[in-house]
């Protein structure tokens, strides 16, 4: 869909049309349930999340900007919902509760084990699961900019529009998240070093 | 560069938000800090395998949109009801107030409204057109010696008949008194006045 398309289908959805919106949805709602899914982690809560994104943005779409960007616009809202609901549904870990968590170590150092034993599974499957908890451990807001970065392939200046904050902040939050990354998987790049 | 600083470069690098003087720096720092470049490597593996992680599919998209779909008509559905029902969803009692209020207000527009000036009252607005004619007479008349004589002639002899019109009770006036007042040319009056003046002071 190109930008013209695009905009007739927000000014006929603006009108009320439901069927409007819902192209307009089907365009979307694969990139905005990867989103919620990277924050929640949970199927259920990102397919709730998803559809309330899409029905908040139908309700509000009176108030939307044709001149302004719709996918910026409607990330914003996923974002905003997903962070209200990990407010009330589960408590936030803070950057020592990240690295000083002993079950979390305790399992880093196995898996770190297991990535150097040739009898188990491949070293990129390993890395690939330890990424995947290495990132779910972050910080929410860490999260949040380094999936609309990484994962939804946004520049600075529009994750920052998505978050409500600064490019400076959002590049500050990335450097963060990767440097806790990094940090959380030292044992692999270590041993790999060694061997 | 301080090594802080550089790993910071390096993740806006990664993102590719680094403007050319950045880049440059960060090269150089990186040709001569190992710490830094096995940083900037690590990252780099990991960056890479992060964009590799598989995206999450929505199980089942056709109930997600027929779901979905059902939920936008029931809000269209609602905002046309909205829409139609806006002027009666207004409670009874603020529609009574705002009647109250109105009837109020037409009360007092009538009750405050400027009548018509009654008999031998003068409005605000005449005497002020009064005054200034009045003025603009006064500096008309100011300026021609003829018209200024005239016109204290005339208010002398206004101010004569008054005065022979006021009779209070008990008063004696000499029949030379009234007799003087009667002639209207005054400087025959006051000449006469002077003479007798003369006189008495001969006298």
């Amino acid at each position: 869909m190109n930008r013209e398309e695009e905009r007739q289908l927000i000014q006929q959805a603006q009108q009320g049309n439901a069927e409007a919106f819902m192209t307009l949805a089907r365009t979307y709602q694969s990139r905005v349930f990867n989103l919620i899914y990277r924050l929640t982690k949970n199927r259920e809560d990102t397919a709730d999340l998803t559809q309330e994104t899409f029905l908040k943005a139908f309700r509000a779409i009176k108030e939307f900007r044709v001149s302004s960007s719709f996918h910026t616009w409607l990330h914003r809202i996923a974002v905003n919902l997903s962070l209200n609901f990990l407010k009330k549904s589960e408590p936030q870990k803070n950057y020592r509760e990240y690295f000083n968590s002993r079950e979390d170590r305790d399992r880093d150092n196995k898996l770190a084990n297991n990535f150097i034993s040739p009898e188990n599974a491949s070293e990129a499957e390993q890395l690939k699961a330890s990424l995947e908890k290495a990132f779910d451990g972050l910080p929410t807001i860490y999260k949040a900019a380094f999936s609309l970065v990484v994962f939804q392939g946004m520049s600075h200046k529009e994750a920052a529009e998505v978050l409500g904050c600064s490019e400076g902040t959002v590049s500050w939050r990335i450097h963060q998240a990767r440097r806790m990354i990094k940090e959380k998987l030292d044992p692999y790049f270590g041993r790999t070093k060694e061997t | 560069m301080r090594c802080s600083r550089c790993q910071k470069l390096i993740s806006d690098w990664l993102d590719g938000n680094l403007s050319q003087q950045d880049s440059k720096r960060l090269g150089a720092h990186l040709k001569k800090c190992p710490g830094c470049n096995e940083y900037f490597e690590a990252l780099k593996v990991i960056d890479r395998e992060v964009r590799r992680l598989p995206e999450v599919e929505i199980g089942d998209i056709t109930e997600f949109e027929a779901s979905l779909r059902r939920e936008l008509n029931q809000i269209d559905q609602q905002k046309l009801i909205t829409k139609r029902k806006r002027w009666f969803k207004i409670p009874v009692p603020a529609w009574g107030i705002g009647l109250l209020f109105l009837a109020a207000a037409i009360y007092l527009l009538f009750y405050f409204r400027p009548g018509p000036a009654e008999n031998g009252q003068i409005e605000l607005a005449t005497l002020l057109s009064y005054e200034d004619s009045y003025l603009t007479l006064t500096q008309t008349i100011a300026t021609d010696d003829d018209v200024m004589e005239s016109l204290n002639q005339e208010i002398i002899n206004s101010i004569i008949q008054e005065t022979l019109a006021w009779e209070p009770d008990g008063s004696d006036y000499s029949e030379i008194y009234h007799k003087q007042i009667n002639v209207i040319n005054i400087d025959e009056y006051l000449l006469q006045q002077e003479d007798n003046m003369g006189f008495q002071e001969g006298k």
